[in-house]
């Protein structure tokens, strides 16, 4: 092995050593008051693509503590409350559906939802919330969030199956499904302060 | 002829500067000499000096001051018992003023014991001892605060810092009983009730008797421990005045702090969603937007109750003037005090303590062999407080922290009390337009001792007689009056009124009055024979107490007597032998039971005193050593309220229906079954320690080892009483605990110049106690019964941490017992406390209950004190500690919207799988406390940490240099800053860790600000 060589490796294996040693700082520098417009969601990481139907959600944060939502695969304007802490921590009042079977409910109601904000700045604001499906679907958590596909289908195999054992194991499959806990990230961009 | 002129001129002039030479050394001398602790004039010190190879010397007069005739270069020696030798160099100041440091082991001093005083030395029990130094430095509020942190072996639980309710418990060598473990009170040889409220300025020492050699005498009521209170008496000396003034503040340590408005809503909303039960919330979003921006503060009001009521501080004011002196014939202590504190609440114009202190002690020597003493002890203690807290003030204080500030103003625009029609209380109304309560009470506590020598029949012998008489008269009176709230309507700009008013009424009042008489006959007698040194004495003694209610009712007289014997024998102060016994009774045991013997003995050895150590290199710098063993029985006659309980009783209870009719008869029944057996506990004392001192008391160690087996506890037998039984027991002797530690205390104190002189004292004390036996269920798990546990722990379960998500609940026993006992976990969530599997069966339910925590009174405590002295300042501070204690948390203290409409600013902080790693709370807020633990029970989760480290006291003096205040015509001035429970580091991070109040009521002990000024005359 050359010296070159040699070289090269140190100089890479330093770069790796030098990046996993650092750890990513939260920004927190910007003022989160403002308009902000819905840019990207993530679950676990995972980027998942806006619907055309959320693309237009917008939030105002208001400085005394209220918020306005344009819910836009809604189409409504919702209206809440949110706290700032000092420990990079959002509490915001978000709208929860009312029933124990969210598919049965019949309005909405205020609850707390906690966030941690992963990034504020003059341009890009991004916060995370971590809970089971179930729960995220219940809220209009900027957007509302339907069942994927699978889940009805699941819903669908428990509902024509006839055989006890069978459907409690599906079932089981369902809830495990409602149960699955994310981290759900939330990416906003500016519109204006 | 000139020659010889001139040779005599030249010596006389030799002659005469010779002579101005010599007298120019030679100067007179004199000064004063004081003690270092208080500055008082010391009488009969010895001043000496060598003076061309003689010794010579003088001794201070009844002023404290000296003359003596040296020269310049000299050392002069003062020297007097008690006190470290001092050796002062002579300048050419003509003034040398002295202040002498009391020597810490002086063995000849003289240690109060049970029904006398012995000689340091010849000591061979376990007893602490402070000066009244420390009493009257601390900025308390009461005595007991004071004890803290300076006694080994004595552990001190202050649980409220409420005004006049402020008395810490006291514990010797922790609690070795189920039952009543406070320690025997004697104040002046008299056994009283308390001794909290005496004016510290008033006391000279206190002694802590701990073991049964010290305390057997006092038979079956000496096994808690005894305190014996000495107050000051007169000594020979000019009349001697002593004022002291200080004001200061106190304020709460910690006050649980509520959240605010819009905080409170945002979790009560969630609490409804996820209790469990789907519910919807009460508030809704106008309801969140109206507490978050503030915009409507009479329909949605947001302040904390704890910030309206509560002041940051209450005032305190204290001042005594004593006099002392006296001839050889009479000597006399007079003191007079107050103390004043008024109320921490705003809008109080009711609370205030106020007390008068008077106490005169005279002894008088009739003829050289009879001598009389006159105690006269009293004061008066006046409490008021609103009406709705006439006991304590755990409604006002519990309610700043657990009322809700969301639901009314707790003032109209108009200055009306706040409120609606489903919210009627207001605080304000509570303190100022509730009524009032007071109490006075009246104590007298007299004794007259007369003592005579009988030399006539033998040297040595002395008889000694004395009577006590005390009373205590207690006035309560309660008026109450009912005050209105108001409903202000924005919109019409109109009140509605709630509560019916109604004036200020009487509602009830009691007098109690309390007298007891007091006998005692003793014969004494102290003898030195060559190296022999004798000393025994006899007692017996009869007391008799009648208590009277509203002037009429009287109780059962509580009536004991007994006799009390001591012998003590040292050869050569080198051997000590021991023996001491009481044989005494209560009127509250059966005639069979009623008289219980406690024999004790204990031996010593002073190895120091041996000739053959004395030859040794170690005597160098060991200066004394003794090491001491004690062994006895000791009993305990505090049995509870419940009184004859081996007669059997009778009440108007019940009846039953006769005949055709609907015709109801009335009976009697028996409440209870008697116990014809019942007796006192019966402890079983060891101990074993030493004593040491090094270099003439520049370090000093002591330690001691105890072990006690007290058994006949008396218990209910609730858990062992068969349910088809349809009538109580009586509580039985069953119990047996056994208790043991150590304990150990490290001084040293230096001069290092004439200006500065320092101390540091260090104490430990660890005491464990473990249940032998009890009434535990036979069927009961083995880790279920108390026995193997200490007395005052708690049952519940152990939390290991909270579920992080659904597998972790599909991979954890099945909480069985949570919610209800729904199967399974399917009531369980993500964020809910995870419990221990105590005995693995992969369930969690009652059989997984288990002790929990550690014992309400700390096992262990300990004090640091370190003082100095330089030129006139002078510097103290104590260090106090104490852990292996736990307290339970419940209630309002502990949950939010637990009984309230309310939540403290740690509930805030609850979990979420998000903010896990910080969580101070569970993330499920239930309407009952209990469903956050299974059955009903507590868990580690409810369980406060009583460990802690204080600033327990620090303060700061100075004293007018001498001639400053001979020109003030006064002895000495001293100005003075102090402060008590200065800082706190605790585990328990929002309640002060000595309050044991299970919902946090208790008004924490104070911090407490003094300034002020000492003057003596």
């Amino acid at each position: 092995m050359n010296l070159n060589r040699i070289k090269a490796i140190v100089a890479i294996l330093t770069a790796i050593i030098a990046f996993s040693a650092c750890d990513k700082e939260v920004d927190l520098s910007g003022d989160i008051t403002g308009i902000w417009q819905l840019n990207a969601t993530l679950e676990d990481g995972v980027d998942i693509p806006l619907a055309d139907s959320t693309k237009n959600t917008k939030i105002i944060f208001k400085e005394n503590g209220l918020y306005q939502l344009y819910s836009a695969n809604e189409g409504i304007t919702r209206h809440g409350t949110w706290l700032f802490s000092p420990d990079d921590r959002l509490d915001m009042s978000m709208d929860r559906k009312n029933n124990e079977d969210r598919h049965k409910f019949s309005a909405y109601e205020p609850c707390p939802v906690v966030f941690l904000i992963n990034e504020v700045n003059s341009q890009t604001l991004e916060i995370k919330h971590r809970n089971t499906s179930d729960e995220r679907k219940r809220f209009v958590m900027f957007t509302t969030m339907e069942d994927e596909q699978s889940y009805t289908d699941l819903q669908a195999a428990i509902a024509a199956e006839t055989d006890i054992d069978q459907k409690r194991i599906l079932e089981r499959q369902l809830m495990d499904m409602d149960q699955k806990m994310t981290t759900y990230t939330f990416t906003f961009s500016r519109i204006n302060p | 002829m000139k020659h010889n002129q001139f040779k005599r001129f030249t010596i006389t002039l030799l002659t005469l500067f010779t002579a101005w030479l010599v007298n120019a050394q030679s100067v007179t001398v004199s000064g004063k000499v004081t003690d270092d602790n208080n500055g008082e004039e010391l009488i009969g010190v010895a001043v000496s000096v060598v003076v061309d190879g003689q010794t010579t010397g003088t001794i201070t007069d009844l002023e404290g001051n000296y003359t003596l005739s040296c020269n310049i270069g000299d050392i002069l020696t003062f020297s007097s018992l008690g006190y470290e030798e001092q050796k002062m160099r002579v300048g050419k100041n003509p003034v040398i003023n002295v202040a002498m440091v009391s020597n810490a082991e002086n063995l000849d001093e003289l240690i109060v014991v049970g029904y006398g005083q012995q000689k340091k030395e010849s000591v061979v029990g376990a007893i602490s001892s402070i000066d009244n130094k420390p009493l009257v430095e601390t900025a308390a509020t009461n005595i007991t605060q004071s004890m803290a942190g300076r006694l080994t072996g004595v552990q001190v639980v202050q649980s409220s810092g409420e005004v006049g309710n402020d008395e810490a418990s006291i514990y010797v060598r922790g609690t070795p009983t189920f039952g009543n473990s406070s320690p025997l009170i004697i104040v002046d040889g008299i056994m009283r009730e308390s001794f909290s409220q005496i004016d510290p300025n008033e006391i000279q020492s206190l002694n802590v008797l701990k073991d049964a050699s010290a305390t057997a005498v006092y038979g079956i009521k000496g096994a808690n421990g005894v305190i014996i209170v000495t107050t000051k008496r007169g000594r020979v000396s000019k009349p001697k005045v002593n004022f002291s003034f200080k004001t200061g503040i106190a304020q709460p340590t910690r006050i649980p702090e509520p959240i605010d408005a819009y905080r409170a809503t945002m979790i009560q909303n969630m609490r409804e969603i996820t209790g469990g039960t789907y519910s919807s919330p009460t508030n809704t979003s106008q309801d969140l937007m109206l507490y978050r921006t503030g915009a409507s503060p009479y329909t949605h009001s947001d302040y904390a109750w704890t910030d309206v009521v509560m002041k940051d501080h209450s005032n305190t004011i204290n001042a005594n003037i004593n006099v002392s002196g006296g001839t050889e014939s009479i000597k006399y202590f007079i003191s007079a005090g107050g103390f004043n504190q008024n109320s921490i609440y705003n809008y109080d114009p009711h609370t205030k303590f106020t007390r008068y202190n008077f106490r005169s002690n005279f002894d008088i020597d009739i003829t050289k062999d009879f001598k009389i003493a006159l105690n006269v002890g009293t004061r008066v203690e006046n409490r008021t407080r609103p009406a709705a807290v006439w006991n304590n003030s755990w409604q006002i204080y519990r309610g700043a922290f657990a009322y809700s500030g969301r639901e009314a103003p707790y003032l109209n625009p108009d200055g009306s009390l706040g409120g609606t029609a489903s919210v009627r209380t207001n605080l304000i109304g509570v303190i100022r337009d509730g009524g009032h309560y007071e109490n006075i009470r009246s104590v007298l506590e007299t004794g007259i001792i007369a003592t005579h020598n009988l030399d006539f029949i033998t040297k040595g012998l002395k008889v000694k007689g004395q009577i006590a008489f005390d009373d205590q008269a207690t006035n309560e009176t309660r008026y109450a009056a009912n005050y209105q709230v108001f409903e202000y309507d924005v919109a019409s700009n109109d009140y509605t009124g709630y509560n019916e008013p109604v004036p200020l009424y009487y509602t009830w009042g009691n007098v109690y009055d309390t007298r007891k008489l007091y006998g005692e006959l003793s014969l004494m007698y102290n003898r030195t024979f060559d190296k022999h040194n004798v000393h025994g004495m006899v007692l017996g003694n009869r007391d008799i107490k009648r208590i009277g209610t509203n002037q009429s009712t009287q109780e059962m007289p509580y009536a004991s007597q007994g006799i009390a014997a001591r012998s003590t024998y040292n050869y050569d102060s080198r051997y000590f032998v021991e023996a001491s016994l009481g044989y005494n009774g209560s009127e509250n045991f059966p005639a069979e039971n009623r008289y219980g013997f406690f024999p004790a003995g204990a031996i010593g050895w002073m190895l120091t005193n041996e000739n053959f150590f004395k030859e040794t290199s170690l005597s160098n710098y060991l200066t004394s050593f003794k090491v001491r063993a004690s062994y006895g029985l000791v009993g305990n006659d505090k049995i509870g309220g419940e009184r004859f309980m081996y007669l059997e009783q009778y009440e108007n209870s019940g009846g039953a229906l006769f005949g055709t009719g609907n015709n109801w008869y009335g009976g009697i029944r028996k409440p209870r079954i008697e116990n014809a057996n019942v007796q006192w506990e019966v402890g079983r004392k060891t101990n074993i320690g030493f004593e040491s001192n090094f270099f003439n008391g520049l370090l000093i160690f002591n330690f001691d080892y105890f072990y006690e087996y007290r058994d006949k506890i008396l218990l209910s037998q609730q858990n062992t009483k068969p349910y088809y039984v349809g009538a109580e027991f009586s509580a039985a002797n069953v119990g047996i605990v056994d208790n043991k530690g150590f304990e150990f205390d490290l001084k040293h104190s230096n001069r290092l110049s004439d200006d500065f002189n320092y101390y540091i004292n260090a104490n430990f004390s660890y005491a464990h106690n473990t249940v032998i036996q009890r009434d535990d269920p036979a069927l009961a798990l083995a880790y279920q019964k108390q026995a193997g546990y200490p007395i005052n722990m708690m049952k519940g379960y152990e939390v290991i941490g909270v579920f992080e998500d659904y597998e972790d609940i599909e991979n954890s026993p099945a909480q069985i017992a949570a919610l209800g006992g729904l199967e399974g976990n399917n009531h369980v969530y993500p964020g809910d406390l995870k419990y221990k599997d105590i005995n693995g069966d992969n369930v969690i339910n009652e059989d997984d209950a288990t002790w929990i925590g550690y014992p309400s009174v700390p096992e262990i405590g300990y004090g640091v004190n370190f003082g100095a002295n330089y030129k006139g300042f002078d510097f103290t501070m104590l260090v106090q500690g104490a852990a292996r204690a736990s307290f339970p948390k419940n209630w309002e203290i502990q949950n939010p919207f637990s009984n309230t409409q309310n939540a403290l600013e740690h509930h805030w902080n609850y979990w979420t799988p998000l903010t896990a790693g910080d969580a101070e709370y569970i993330n499920r807020f239930f309407m009952d406390w209990k469903n956050n633990e299974p059955s009903g029970g507590r868990s580690t989760f409810s369980v406060g940490s009583g460990s802690y480290v204080r600033l327990k006291s620090a303060q700061l003096g100075y004293t007018l240099p001498d001639p400053v205040a001979q020109r003030l015509r006064v002895s000495s001035v001293r100005f003075f800053v102090s402060g008590l429970n200065l800082f706190i580091w605790s585990e328990e991070p929002y309640l002060d860790p000595d309050n044991r109040q299970l919902r946090g009521g208790n008004m924490p002990p104070t911090r407490n600000f003094d300034c002020g000024v000492n003057i003596k005359f």
